[in-house]
């Protein structure tokens, strides 16, 4: 690791000791702190690898996958920034015009834009490219109508990424655009779904002749699929994919809870934990040298979930000795369980990737 | 497969280059007593496999000699084992490397980290200080392993495993599991290797098996285990490089459960889609598998085997998992 993802750890690191906040597992997708995000912002810890006159500070993905570790470790409230810093950022950097990059960006870099993912649809699930939201032209820009769901955080984002159809092909890859739409636009319903928990995370949103504006398209029109498929080595490469339940791990470690089969288990689980970390650390240097590495992706999104659910069950036996704020990681982090293998790509699915990929 | 580091491809072509004219012992026998394995090991003899770390000293394992000499010795050994051949070529390296005398080229040396493994066929034994014996013939009954290499019985020597282990030099010891992994790792992508052609191959129902989504599955996870391995095992590598010993016990200790249990996984998953034909002793499958099984229990006398390298905190968790710098 380089001296300048060594010294944006420590900043994190002081951060995270100054923040009031308590550590849960899940912090990306389920700690939604906008001041703490917004403070990460402010002390550049946000999109490190963007060009500096939109945000960011020219470092390196190895540099932002620094910081994604140390947060997570720490348990830290991120999910308000996630996504918008994660992947649209990156996406418009790639794909959008320089319009879009002026607009948004920097605003992202400041976690003043928020952002949810609208991609998933009642009838396109693991078949993404099923999506039947359909966008058409207007004289003032695009008018959008359809249904996304599942669609964490849209409540509290201020802009949604959505994919839309935009002309009918034979290949449903064709035809699919991808747009940029405010989340306060007139035609929009944002309705709750509750977890495991009864927790309120994610959404159905419905799209009923919603405005957008014409220059609001991320690249090219119809070119959506390829360009969505990039977005997904940011989605499932990245360190969130085990880290969810790594506050429950180490709270029972520092408690010496485990006992001699909870000893040998950890030798095993520690032993992953090294090969999940190098692996991520290896996407982000395949992103650096310019590479989509969705296998390598793929494999550490399915083995990071595998990870996970065992963490869980190395600790539960663990329980009965375990204080109150042990069980409360150890409920979210079973309450959280059944998504870890479905969310950014169901667990098969991934397997059939890694399959074709390693002809 | 693409490993994480690969190492020299010329030598892994030299080695199947080689094998591929080897005869194949029958299945089920002591090797040592078949015409094939004194083919097979004077082959390695003559290529000077055997002899690859007479020099080595690794008192400064990040130098461009520890280096070269320990990515032959890693080289070989995953080779021979990717290519399914059982010989003494892992343990006579060792024990080479551990003593200070000469032995003659065409030795099986063993030393205490074989557990025994080879040591009824041994023509030289290495003590833990590095001196040498003559083995005398003590009318102890050999048994055979999974793989068909001879080996005596742990408790007909007095020795209590990891206590036994306390007593070695700690880089003997090192690079002893080192090789031992590689055996391993060079066995399972040779496994992976035969699983994947035969289900590319195979056509059932009209068409390669690969294209069912089920096999897909199973051959997506085997990629994912063997993966697995092979970064566990090269992060050790890396370690052992970089020289600093806690460090590097701590990923020996977690590559030798990782490596158990991708044995087993491989094993059952490679089986399972090779049907039938890879149980037979013509399938080349079928000898990586034992190779798997035998290295996979090697050694391996108690369940609490390195729990006294297991972190007491989260620093320390965080700094053990760290990936080892690059350039080391
Ligand atoms: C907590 C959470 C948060 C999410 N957040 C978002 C979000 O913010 N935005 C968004 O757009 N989406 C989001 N999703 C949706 C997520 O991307 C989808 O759930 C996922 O792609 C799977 O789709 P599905 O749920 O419709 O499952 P289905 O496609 O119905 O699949 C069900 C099961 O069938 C199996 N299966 C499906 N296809 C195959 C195949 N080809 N081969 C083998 N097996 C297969 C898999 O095991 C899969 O789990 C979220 C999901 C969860 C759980």
């Amino acid at each position: 690791m380089t001296d300048t993802s060594e010294d944006l750890r420590r900043r994190v690191r002081e951060l995270v000791a100054e923040w009031d906040f308590t550590p849960r597992c899940d912090s990306w997708a389920s700690g939604y702190d906008t001041d703490f995000s917004q403070e990460l912002g402010r002390r550049g810890l946000l999109a490190v690898t963007w060009p500096k006159e939109f945000g960011g500070a020219e470092g390196t993905n190895v540099d932002r996958f620094a910081v994604s570790e140390e947060l997570l470790r720490a348990g830290a409230p991120v999910a308000a920034h996630w996504v918008g810093e994660r992947q649209i950022g990156p996406s418009l950097l790639r794909h959008g015009t320089r319009e879009l990059q002026e607009e948004f960006c920097p605003e992202l870099a400041r976690a003043k834009y928020r952002f949810a993912l609208g991609m998933s649809e009642p009838d396109a699930g693991s078949d993404l490219a099923a999506a039947r939201t359909r966008a058409v032209r207007d004289r003032e820009g695009w008018r959008v109508t359809g249904r996304k769901i599942w669609t964490s955080g849209a409540h509290r984002a201020t802009h949604l990424y959505l994919l839309a159809r935009t002309s009918s092909e034979e290949d449903k890859h064709a035809g699919l655009t991808e747009f940029i739409v405010s989340t306060d636009s007139p035609g929009i319903t944002v309705s709750p779904i509750l977890d495991l928990r009864g927790e309120h995370h994610f959404n159905e949103v419905v799209l009923e002749d919603v405005h957008v504006p014409g220059h609001w398209v991320i690249g090219e029109v119809g070119a959506g699929w390829q360009q969505v498929v990039g977005q997904l080595s940011f989605e499932r490469g990245g360190p969130e994919r085990f880290l969810s339940t790594y506050p429950l791990l180490t709270a029972v470690i520092r408690a010496g809870l485990a006992d001699h089969t909870g000893l040998r288990e950890l030798r095993a689980l520690a032993g992953r934990l090294q090969i999940l970390r190098r692996w991520a650390l290896e996407n982000a240097r395949a992103m650096d040298a310019g590479h989509t590495p969705v296998t390598q992706a793929a494999m550490s999104k399915y083995l990071g979930n595998k990870f996970e659910m065992d963490v869980i069950e190395w600790a539960r036996p663990l329980m009965p000795r375990a204080d109150r704020n042990i069980h409360a990681l150890y409920d979210q982090a079973v309450a959280t369980s059944p998504a870890s293998g479905i969310r950014g790509g169901a667990a098969q699915v991934m397997l059939s990737v890694i399959a074709k990929g390693h002809k | 497969m693409s490993t994480t580091e690969e190492f020299d491809p010329a030598l892994d072509e030299a080695v199947r280059e080689v094998v591929t004219h080897l005869p194949r012992p029958r299945a089920g026998k002591d090797l040592t007593r078949t015409d094939a394995f004194r083919a097979q090991w004077n082959t390695a003899v003559e290529l000077g496999w055997t002899g690859i770390l007479d020099d080595a000293d690794f008192t400064d394992p990040g130098s461009p000699e520890s280096r070269e000499l320990l990515d032959a010795a890693c080289g070989a050994v995953t080779a021979l084992a990717r290519a399914g051949f059982a010989l003494p070529l892992r343990q006579t390296l060792v024990a080479r490397y551990a003593t200070a005398e000469a032995l003659p080229a065409d030795a099986i040396a063993v030393h205490p980290t074989a557990y025994g493994v080879w040591e009824p066929a041994a023509t030289a034994l290495v003590a833990a200080d590095g001196t040498v014996s003559m083995p005398v013939d003590g009318g102890t009954a050999d048994e055979v392993d999974l793989a068909g290499r001879p080996y005596r019985l742990m408790y007909e020597m007095g020795e209590g495993g990891d206590e036994a282990g306390e007593a070695l030099p700690r880089r003997v010891a090192d690079v002893a599991e080192l090789l031992l992994l590689q055996e391993i790792l060079g066995a399972a992508e040779g496994a992976v290797a035969e699983a994947r052609r035969y289900v590319t191959e195979r056509v059932q129902f009209g068409s390669p098996l690969i294209k069912i989504p089920a096999v897909r599955t199973i051959a997506g996870e085997l990629t994912v285990s063997l993966r697995q391995l092979d970064t566990a095992v090269h992060e050790a590598r890396r370690r052992f490089r970089a020289g600093d010993e806690h460090s590097l016990h701590f990923a020996l200790i977690t590559a030798r459960e990782v490596a158990s249990a991708v044995s087993t996984e491989v094993t059952r998953a490679a089986h399972q889609l090779h049907g039938a034909m890879g149980i037979t002793e013509e399938a080349s499958l079928h000898w990586r598998t034992k190779l798997l099984w035998a290295d996979r229990d090697e050694g391996v006398f108690s369940r609490d085997r390195g729990l006294d390298a297991l972190p007491a905190d989260e620093v320390e968790l965080w700094t053990l998992t760290t990936p080892a710098r690059a350039g080391t």
